[in-house]
């Protein structure tokens, strides 16, 4: 127990990481201190120095450790204010006034729990695990040990984490199940070593001496504090080195290898004086007198032991108080003081009691406080199912009641499509009956203008077999009877105006029979036009040219297939009648954005500015006026005529 | 059984129902917004059908009521001339 308290001490520096040199960052703290910063700037030197004194002198640290807490307090800055209690409770820890240190952690605990500081909550619990494993409180320090674990688990900081385990290995020890210290430690040195943390590499094999020793396999114990020490004289590890060496002397003095025992004791006393921890010093020296007494020097061991007494009194460490009365016994023995042997004799056996009775009382009081938190924790339980039944019971309404929105939200969305399917029937339909409306109306004038064409044609079809009647009529009267010359060539000329007003109404009712004529109509027509002018007059060469593109895409309307093929009908019987011509081309073509009609012939031409056009030319550009195209002509003596018919695409 | 799992029963269901209506609702109105713009093309091409129908048709009156009163000059050209050489006719008959 006595080794595994000096180790504790140690790990409890570890865990926070001391600097190898506080001696420097003392003086440096110190002239920044000089400078007069602001309040903030000096509270946090202030804290630093307490932190920084604790392996130098804890009496310094307690002097920054009260001046950094005021401060603290003036400022109200929580956050620092819990730091500073954490520093100050760290200098009574090492004073060994565990009450103090404990009191001083919960209200940083207090504090930290409101700010909702984790990792300060961690450190904190880790501290208190440490204090009530020196007030041999294992249960709560196991506790306490864990909650750290946890939060340096979740947030995988396993060199932390890994610390915390040898401190658990460590109450394990204590509570004698060496087993499962020894996979903690095990596990501990594994990953140490893998991350070459030496310094808790080296605590890690000091514990694990410690659990050898308990298990009184001395030469083990000795192997892994000599690797300890290895490992801590690398990293300067002081508090590791002082307890190795303290321990070892421990060991080679029960082996009665007094001399050994000696040198170790003596190396752990020049490094805590280095340290200045007043209670591990002090129990290196009680260790040394310890020797001195097994020597039978009991002049050397006598000193030693009534200034570790003072000590131990000072920092109130009544089981190490009690081995200085046990080893004073022997002192004033080999002295023949008998009163002083019975002063010390009672002593011991008064604060052994008090010892036992303080232990009987924790133990009483723990049992208390135990069934006390188990009556609470089934209060709690009991309080826990009613707020769980509440809470399924508000979790039931809410999903209700997110139902019941769900099931608005969803109405109003069908609502919303019902009245828009409503809405575009609606408007389909009005739209529908408009079309339908203009439809009936553009049938109905279309029945009345088709009525129209019909009687058109009824009239024509008539008007046609009177003509034809008038023509037999008169060829009977020509052939019948004997007339004049005068009257004979008067009927032939009637004959002949009838004729070609009935050609006239022939092509008029082909054209309105059609609704659209093809440039094939249009060539069929003309080609017939002109056989039966052959038939009048010498032989014509007679050429229809379309182009392609025209021939497949473009159709004429009745109206002006009929003007067309009336501007061709024109121009070839003029250019038979007047002109002779014996070769007659009509060519339609379409050149980039021009549509046009070109009649030419062979004929004998005119001169353009000695003629005076009749009705044929008129008629012509009339027609060609209706197609809204323009019309050309020109013509020379001897070199034919060429009629251009001509309009732009889109018009 | 439990007014609240009821309840949830009652509120789900009704969900799913509405839910399924919807989809129907937007199904149908879907189709039927498709099947109109077709019957709308088609009677639109059929009016712009017509509406070339009468176009032509009012030009082919138009036409024939130029033609038809050229015609009726023409006729009255070749009544008047036969009536003339009636005339003639019969007065070298009868003089």
């Amino acid at each position: 127990m006595k080794k595994l308290l000096l180790i504790f001490i140690s790990l409890f520096f570890n865990l926070h990481g001391f600097s190898q040199n506080p001696v420097k960052i003392i003086d440096s703290l110190k002239i920044e201190l000089s400078k007069k910063p602001d309040e903030a700037t000096k509270a946090k030197i202030y804290g630093d120095l307490t932190w920084y004194y604790c392996s130098v002198s804890t009496d310094s640290a307690l002097v920054y450790g009260k001046k950094a807490m005021n401060l603290a307090e003036k400022m109200n800055d929580s956050v620092f204010l819990a730091q500073t209690f954490n520093d100050y409770a760290t200098v009574y820890y090492l004073k060994g006034d565990y009450d103090v240190s404990e009191d001083l952690l919960k209200k940083s605990l207090k504090i930290r729990n409101k700010l909702q500081d984790s990792s300060g909550i961690a450190a904190v619990n880790s501290k208190l695990g440490n204090i009530y494993y020196k007030k041999s409180l294992l249960d709560s320090s196991m506790i306490y040990f864990l909650k750290s674990l946890k939060y340096y688990d979740d947030i995988g900081n396993k060199v932390v984490s890994n610390s915390l385990k040898s401190n658990i290995a460590n109450i394990y020890m204590t509570l004698k199940n060496y087993s499962k210290a020894e996979q903690y430690l095990n596990e501990n040195i594994t990953f140490f070593q893998e991350n070459n943390q030496l310094e808790y590499l080296s605590n890690s094999f000091v514990s694990m001496a410690s659990l050898f020793l308990f298990k009184k396999d001395t030469t083990n114990a000795i192997n892994y504090l000599k690797k300890g020490i290895k490992e801590a004289e690398k990293v300067n590890a002081y508090p590791t080195l002082g307890s190795a060496y303290n321990n070892l002397g421990t060991i080679y003095s029960d082996k009665k290898d007094y001399k050994l025992a000696k040198q170790y004791v003596l190396k752990s006393i020049e490094i805590r004086e280095k340290s200045n921890l007043g209670t591990e010093l002090a129990s290196s020296k009680l260790t040394l007198a310890g020797i001195y007494n097994n020597l039978g020097e009991f002049n050397k061991a006598k000193p030693i032991l009534l200034e570790s007494l003072n000590v131990f009194i000072n920092e109130k460490v009544v089981d190490k108080s009690l081995l200085v009365y046990l080893q004073l016994i022997p002192v004033y023995a080999s002295e023949s003081k008998p009163d002083s042997v019975a002063y010390y004799t009672n002593l011991y056996i008064k604060n052994q009691d008090l010892v036992q009775q303080e232990n009987a009382l924790k133990l009483s009081s723990e049992l208390e406080t135990k069934y006390e938190t188990e009556k609470k924790e089934k209060e709690i339980l009991l309080q826990q199912a009613q707020i769980s039944i509440k809470e399924q019971d508000l979790k039931t309404k809410n999903y209700q009641i997110i139902s019941l929105i769900v099931l608005a939200i969803i109405l109003s969305l069908f609502g919303y499509l019902l009245y828009n399917q409503q809405k575009l029937k609606h408007n389909q339909l009005k739209k529908e009956t408009e079309l339908k409306e203009a439809l009936i109306k553009i049938e109905t004038q279309n029945k009345l203008q088709d009525q129209r064409l019909r009687i058109s044609r009824d009239l024509h079809d008539n008007i046609g077999a009177q003509l034809t009647f008038i023509i037999s009529s008169l060829d009977n009267l020509k052939y019948g009877f004997k007339l004049p010359d005068n009257l004979s060539e008067k009927l032939k000329h009637i004959s002949e105006f009838t004729s070609s007003t009935i050609y006239e109404l022939r092509d008029t009712i082909w054209a309105m029979n059609k609704t659209e004529i093809s440039f094939e109509d249009l060539q069929a027509r003309i080609s017939n036009f002109i056989e039966k002018a052959n038939k009048s007059s010498h032989a014509v060469t007679f050429n229809f040219n379309v182009d392609k593109e025209l021939k497949n895409h473009k159709m004429f309307t009745s109206v002006q297939g009929m003007n067309i093929y009336r501007i061709i009908q024109e121009a070839i019987n003029n250019a038979l009648k007047y002109a002779n011509a014996t070769q007659i081309d009509v060519d339609f073509s379409s050149k980039n954005t021009v549509y046009e009609l070109k009649i030419t012939d062979n004929g004998i031409g005119f001169d353009l500015n000695n003629i005076e056009f009749g009705n044929g030319i008129n008629n012509m550009k009339k027609r060609a006026h209706e197609l809204e195209a323009e019309f050309e002509i020109t013509s020379q003596l001897n070199n034919g005529t060429t009629i251009r018919v001509y309009k732009t695409r889109n018009t | 059984m439990d007014f609240n799992f009821l309840f949830s029963l009652v509120l789900f269901m009704l969900i799913s129902i509405l839910l399924l209506l919807s989809l129907k609702t937007i199904r149908a109105t879907k189709w039927q917004a498709k099947n109109a713009q077709e019957n709308y093309l088609k009677l639109h091409k059929k009016l712009v059908d017509s509406r070339l129908m009468q176009e032509q048709n009012v030009e082919k009156n138009a036409f024939l009521e130029r033609y038809n009163k050229s015609l009726l000059n023409t006729l009255f050209e070749i009544t008047k001339e036969l009536l003339l050489t009636k005339k003639s006719i019969l007065e070298e008959y009868y003089n």
